[in-house]
């Protein structure tokens, strides 16, 4: 225990230090404070915000910040399985995405999966309280910017990460009737596969 | 009647204890894309710097009200701390540092105008390694703008830098704050009350 807290030396390579998870290090060491996160967030966004000219075009620097980290999530999350495995059909990939992915970013699984009702290859990831949008309010001037949009790069990276390529954007939904949770909106990510996944998964099923 | 008093060190851990938790993971991720966004966009690393000490500036700002709120650090609460000296500063820095990333720091130098913090986890380099040719990069220089926003906000002009950095080879992190000046607290001469 004592030799794992010490300071790690310069002479082990990035590649020959343990990757954590799966006990090597405790629960605690793990986080951050919600708050710590949500302010380099913040600062993102702002980063961002002084850099285009719109809110469309902010929504896609942030996706695209946000894929390179989902191409790294999921690495990292195979790396951690016993016998790293790859999902090959559609439904088990978004099932991968939707709860173990999620679980282990947000600490929870996604509030729902669910599947377009008029497009075959759309699908919907809700999630009623995302991190990226907790403690955002979105100006009304800022025509319907969702600042999700960094999970649905992330989503995007890790579904083109196992060969699924698919377009994926996040939408705030307004809450009618809300009883629980307390939030106004819901964040719905929309994922929309590109021609060739269904095709080859209509083949492999 | 003494009032029962508790050391920072504990204090510290009722803070990070009672914080919602994100995930660190996550959060050295989304770090590093912020970093190779910059190292993108402005390409030098003294403009890389520049914009990540500013932006810990910001965030150390935002963080201190929050702490003060949730700390209650007033004299008649069960608190062992007092800043009559600023290198007294440091164990409330300390306490601020385990209640907003989880680290636990060791104080290094204690002089009257300049003090300094060891840690040994860096939560925001959790899966870097500098590219060569990026070797001289200041990859943490975000917590030094962070240190000096806080302590700005209670009326300290400081410098911070890192001293050390097991990223560049050294075998722990090591965080120096010199004072340049104690700012005067109130408003400016040209603030006129109505």
């Amino acid at each position: 225990m004592n030799r794992l807290s010490a300071p790690t030396s310069i002479s082990v390579n990035i590649l020959d230090r343990p990757i954590g998870g799966r006990g090597s290090r405790s629960t605690s060491e793990q986080t951050v404070s919600l708050s710590m996160f949500s302010y380099l967030y913040s600062e993102i966004v702002q980063y961002h915000q002084n850099r285009v000219d719109s809110i469309s075009e902010l929504e896609r620097k942030l996706e695209a910040t946000g894929y390179g980290v989902g191409l790294r999530v999921l690495e990292l999350l195979t790396f951690r399985t016993k016998d790293y495995t790859r999902e090959t059909s559609l439904m088990n990939m978004l099932q991968f995405v939707s709860t173990t992915a999620w679980k282990s970013l947000f600490g929870k699984a996604a509030d729902s999966l669910e599947r377009s009702i008029d497009h075959a290859d759309e699908y919907m990831i809700v999630d009623y309280a995302p991190i990226t949008s907790t403690f955002v309010s979105v100006p009304a001037d800022f025509g319907g910017l969702s600042v999700d949009a960094y999970i649905s790069g992330m989503i995007g990276g890790m579904l083109d990460g196992a060969g699924f390529p698919a377009r994926v954007t996040a939408h705030s939904v307004a809450l009618e009737d809300v009883v629980l949770p307390p939030r106004k909106e819901k964040a719905v990510f929309l994922v929309k596969f590109a021609a060739s996944v269904l095709e080859r998964d209509a083949h492999l099923s | 009647m003494a009032s029962k008093s508790w050391s920072p060190t504990y204090l510290a851990n009722q803070l990070w204890a009672k914080q919602p938790k994100a995930n660190a993971e996550l959060f050295a991720l989304t770090y590093g894309a912020l970093v190779a966004e910059l190292v993108r966009d402005l390409e030098t690393n003294d403009k890389i710097q520049a914009e990540l000490d500013r932006m810990g500036h910001s965030m150390g700002i935002r963080s201190v009200e929050e702490f003060l709120a949730k700390a209650s650090l007033e004299p008649q609460s069960q608190t062992a701390v007092t800043c009559s000296q600023f290198k007294d500063t440091s164990d409330v820095l300390k306490m601020a540092l385990k209640m907003f990333l989880g680290i636990t720091t060791e104080a290094g130098v204690q002089e009257d105008s300049h003090f300094s913090i060891q840690f040994a986890e860096n939560p925001l380099s959790l899966f870097v390694e500098l590219p060569p040719d990026r070797s001289d990069l200041e990859y943490s220089q975000l917590l030094c703008g962070y240190v000096r926003g806080m302590l700005e906000m209670l009326q300290f002009d400081v410098t911070v830098t890192m001293a050390q950095s097991v990223l560049r080879g050294d075998e722990v992190n090591e965080m120096r704050v010199d004072l340049n000046q104690v700012l005067q607290a109130g408003a400016g001469d040209d603030y006129q009350e109505e």
